[in-house]
Parts: structure tokens; C-alpha cells; sequence
């Protein structure tokens, strides 16, 4: 390296000195778009533009270093090009990240504080980076998702509305009255102040099932009181129910042995001795 | 207890001073049960909502003796506020925080050019507020309201308390509560088509309260004007009036959270009428 004998100190001390500036200014670059985007930018939009102000003016003054030593930045930039190329066959996955989140930004179908859920993940957005999104779980575990699974997979985002519909499962016996199962189900979300009265909810006679009369009961709510809503409509629930008496069947099994009304022919063997060979007919009801 | 809360006038709650030198007191508000306890340096403040129907609702406020045995402290929230102020508080009347949409029993249809003044009653919060320094310690609803969305659809519209009104017109028929405000709204049709008013939102965070001579707590009016040629609503907050209320001498107590900035606004009509 030729150049590198020509050196002076003071170009060094330039150069270092630029260097140093420029990490100081990149800093004060961040936090001016901070200042300045507190009220404009959404949390997504922030880290973009802190992190594209940070690396803009660290790099500008990176080469400015450079320039001050010497470095020929036309054939840096020649042989990055080159190499850009062969990085690129060797990284398509990473390539492939980074256009991927390229499409999150354009798209944005979540954004960081989101709760979202990927295949079998479901956790708080922290950050959407060019490679990865990182998410915080429910039991506070850190996940890193590639953008590209992302764009690949489906994607549930739980805070885009500000409502959500909790659906009640519940089955009744068939000897209920149905009428009166309605009104029941119907009082115990008006009694409940975190039921929205608006949408209405919905009953929905599912149909007839095994051991009961499948009823779907969907009521609304705040989004943040998701899950207080469902413990307190499933107790109430319950609690009302037995109040009226209205039975939640468990599975009955009935079994048929073809006769339509006889009762069901049972053989009781008493004993499996040989010697004692006596054998009692008897019947039951099934 | 000290003396600055009286008895006598239980009507007169609000904004009266409540001394307590290391004693407690409580109140029934008929579906919300309040206990303030003072000690050194810190007020301690627990309350429960218990059921409460409409019709069973009191119109005045108790003060429970301090050796009620039924007062069970156990079950209650608790919160608890260190300040070294004098042990001085009081309790200052306030509409609900999100706006209310109201629904009348029995739908109303406002005939093109005509105009309507109904008087909807709304159940109030009490906002404890520390003396001398006037801090709010924290702000508690006296009835527990339903939440609702108000909107178009599950995606447009904005989340309100529900409440439902006879919609009453004759304000000789109206009762004065301790609990309650009456908030009166005229609406005007200048619209050549009819106007149904089955459910409508009041943007309650805009309207100032006011105290009249007998205690009586009314908020400030609402006028919509449902304009002429458009789907459009205009909201304006007046002041009241004795024509509207039958009283002549009014005292504000209690601004808006959020006063309409200029003398009115302009929404769609979806904003505050359920259109069909």
C-alpha cells in the first residue's frame, strides 16, 4: 500500500478526528428525528428514519475519513460492487429478507406493540428490522421471525380493531326450553358492563349434537379487556345457568341394540371356574 | 368527622369540604359505596358498585354513621394517596370520560323542519380533588355504565357508554338527583327527510356542568341541527337557559374535558344519529 507510506499525522489525526465527529453527530442525528417525529411518526416509522439518519451520517463521514488518508473511494466502491454481486449469490435468503420487509413497511399489516400470531407464535411486535421481526411472547420469551417467513405465512394481527367478538361455546340438555335459554344468555350480557351493547350479540343454534343443543352466544368488547370478558362471561354463564336450572349436559352414550323399545338382552356369566358352569339370564334397560 | 360536609342538605354534596382528622366516613350513592379514611399523611379511599336498578336509584346521597357494622371494608378497592396536605378534600361533580350514546325506549321520528328538546339523564362520576392544592386524587363512576361502539361498522365509529332515556320533553317531569345531570339536547331537522332518533351519541367530554338553586345538577345544551340539503350534522354547546330549564340562576361548576374549539362543529350525520 503505497499510500500508506505518504501518510501523515495530521491526516490520521484527521481522519480520527472525523471518524469521531461522525459517530457523535449520527447520535445527535438520531435523537433530532426523535424530537422531531414524536408526534408524526408512528414507533415503526421512528426506528426507519432513527436508524436511516444514524448510518446516513455515520457513513458520510466514514468516507469523508477515508478520503482524508487517501483511500481511492472510486475503486472501494468498484470492488464493493463486485463483491456485492458475489455476496448476493451467496445470500439469497438474506436477500430475500430484506425485500420481504421491504414489502412489511409498504404494507405495514402490523406495526411495533402489535400482538400478533405466526403459525403457533403469538406475541407483542418489538421491532420490524430489514431481516426479522422480534417478538416479545405472552410468557416473555424473544422470537425472531425472518421477514420472509412472515410474507410466506399467515398473519394474525389481534390489535388492528379496536373490538373483538368473544364466541361462548356452550350446550344445553334437550329437555330446555330454548326460549328460555335465550333470554338467560341474553341477561347475563346486559349485566355485564363489558359486553358491548352495540354490535348486539348473537345467539346462533349450532345445532343438534351428540349429548346436547349446540348454541354459539358471540358477544363484543374493548379489545384490552379480551380476556376479562371471557373468564367473566364463561362464570356467568355458568352462574346463571345454574340458577334456572338449565342443564349443560356431559356426554351420554346410548347404547342400541337394534330392538326399538325392548330393553337391552344381558348375559351375566357368574364365574369363569369350570366346575360351577352356571349361567343367569337376565335383562336391563340400555 | 369535621364540619365542613353537612347532613342536613344531602343534595348539596358537591364542593362541599369533607374534614377528617384520622376517622373515616362513607357514603351510599345508591350503586356505588364510597369510604374515606384519613390518616397521617395519606387518604386511603375504597369503594364497590353493587347492583343498582334505575328505578331503585336514590336521589339523595347517605352518610353512613362510622360505627355501621354493615360497611365491610374487606371486599372494597383500595386505593391510597400519600399527601401531607391538611386532611381536607372534596368531592367535585363530573360527566362521564367518552361520550354516551343514548337510546330511547320508545323510537322518536322528527318530522322535516321540525325541532325537539329532550332532557336525558346521565349518571355522574365523583372526582375527589385534595384542598388546598386542588389535585385530583382520582375520578370514580357512580354507576358502573355498559361500554358500546358507536359507529358504522365494527371498523369506523368510536367506543361510547351506553345509556338508555325515556327521552322526557316535559321538564316539569324531571327529578332532582344528587347522582344525575340532565343534559338537554335539542335537535333541529332542517332536513327535507324525517328523523329517526332511536339511538343517538352525546359528546358528554365537551359540556360543562352547572348547579342550579335547589342542587340541582344540569349540563350544559346540545344542539344538533340536522343541515338542509346534506347528510351532515352541526354541534353546538349553549348555555342554559331559563326557558329550557325553568331556573334562573345557574353556577358553573365543572368545565369540559374538551371544549369544542369554535362556537360549533360540523360532522357527519352517522357521527351522532344511527342512520337506518
Amino acid at each position: 500500500m503505497e499510500f500508506m507510506q505518504t501518510l501523515s499525522i495530521r491526516q490520521v489525526v484527521f481522519s480520527i478526528l472525523f471518524l469521531i465527529a461522525g459517530f457523535i453527530l449520527a447520535k445527535l442525528a438520531r435523537k433530532a428525528v426523535e424530537i422531531i417525529g414524536k408526534d408524526r411518526l408512528s414507533t415503526h416509522q421512528m426506528q426507519l428514519f432513527q436508524r436511516l439518519a444514524y448510518y446516513l451520517t455515520a457513513g458520510i463521514f466514514t468516507f469523508t475519513a477515508l478520503q482524508q488518508i487517501g483511500v481511492n473511494l472510486s475503486v472501494l466502491l468498484g470492488a464493493a460492487g463486485i463483491l456485492s454481486v458475489a455476496i448476493g449469490f451467496a445470500s439469497q435468503t438474506s436477500a430475500s429478507n430484506i425485500i420481504s420487509g421491504l414489502f412489511l413497511i409498504g404494507e405495514k399489516p402490523f406495526g411495533v406493540g402489535d400482538l400478533i400470531q405466526v403459525g403457533s407464535t403469538r406475541g407483542e411486535v418489538l421491532s420490524i428490522d430489514w431481516w426479522s421481526i422480534k417478538l416479545r411472547t405472552m410468557d416473555n420469551l424473544f422470537v425472531r421471525i425472518p421477514n420472509e417467513t412472515i410474507i410466506k405465512s399467515e398473519v394474525t394481527t389481534l390489535t388492528k380493531f379496536p373490538i373483538r367478538r368473544f364466541d361462548l361455546l356452550v350446550g344445553v340438555a334437550y329437555k330446555e326450553d330454548l326460549s328460555k335459554v335465550k333470554a338467560v344468555l341474553a341477561q347475563v350480557a346486559e349485566d355485564f358492563n363489558l359486553c358491548l351493547d352495540d354490535p348486539e350479540p348473537l345467539y346462533i343454534l349450532q345445532g343438534f349434537g351428540e349429548s346436547s343443543i349446540d348454541i354459539q352466544f358471540s358477544v363484543w368488547t374493548k379489545r384490552e379487556n379480551f380476556l376479562k370478558l371471557k373468564n367473566g362471561m364463561i362464570e356467568r354463564v355458568k352462574k346463571a345457568f345454574d340458577e334456572h336450572n338449565i342443564e349443560i349436559p356431559f356426554p351420554h352414550r346410548t347404547l342400541y341394540t337394534g330392538e326399538q323399545t325392548l330393553p337391552m338382552p344381558m348375559k351375566l356369566v357368574q364365574d369363569s371356574t369350570p366346575e360351577s358352569g352356571e349361567v343367569t339370564n337376565t335383562s336391563a334397560s340400555s | 368527622m369535621g364540619n365542613g360536609y353537612k347532613m342536613r342538605d344531602t343534595l348539596r354534596l358537591w364542593n362541599q369540604d369533607v374534614t377528617l382528622e384520622n376517622e373515616q366516613a362513607c357514603w351510599d350513592f345508591g350503586s356505588l359505596f364510597l369510604c374515606l379514611h384519613s390518616k397521617t399523611n395519606e387518604w386511603q379511599i375504597r369503594y364497590e358498585h353493587k347492583p343498582c336498578a334505575i328505578e331503585d336509584e336514590p336521589n339523595e346521597v347517605k352518610c353512613l354513621p362510622l360505627t355501621n357494622k354493615a360497611v365491610d371494608l374487606s371486599s372494597m378497592k383500595l386505593k391510597r394517596y400519600i399527601s401531607n396536605e391538611e386532611n381536607k378534600l372534596y368531592f367535585a361533580p363530573c360527566l362521564p370520560d367518552r361520550s354516551i350514546v343514548v337510546k330511547t325506549i320508545d323510537t322518536i321520528y322528527l318530522l322535516p323542519g321540525k325541532q325537539i328538546t329532550l332532557f336525558v339523564s346521565v349518571s355522574l362520576w365523583v372526582r375527589l380533588m385534595a384542598r388546598p392544592s386542588e389535585q385530583m386524587l382520582c375520578e370514580i363512576p357512580i354507576r358502573e355504565l355498559s361500554d358500546t361502539w358507536f359507529g358504522a361498522n365494527p371498523l369506523m365509529g368510536e367506543m361510547c357508554y351506553s345509556s338508555k332515556t325515556r327521552a322526557r320533553t316535559d321538564k316539569t317531569a324531571l327529578i332532582t338527583s344528587a347522582n344525575r345531570a340532565i343534559i338537554p339536547v335539542t335537535i333541529y331537522n332542517k332536513n327535507s327527510e324525517t328523523l329517526e332518533l332511536s339511538k343517538f351519541s352525546i359528546p358528554s367530554l365537551t359540556l360543562s356542568l352547572y348547579e342550579n338553586n335547589v342542587g340541582g345538577l344540569w349540563s350544559s345544551r346540545v344542539e344538533f341541527t340536522h343541515l338542509k340539503d346534506a347528510q351532515g350534522v352541526q354541534l353546538s354547546t349553549e348555555k342554559l337557559n331559563e326557558d329550557i330549564t325553568g331556573f334562573k340562576e345557574w353556577q358553573k361548576i365543572s368545565e369540559p374535558r374538551q371544549p369544542i374549539k369554535g362556537s360549533f362543529i360540523n360532522k357527519a350525520i352517522s357521527t351522532f344519529f344511527t342512520v337506518s
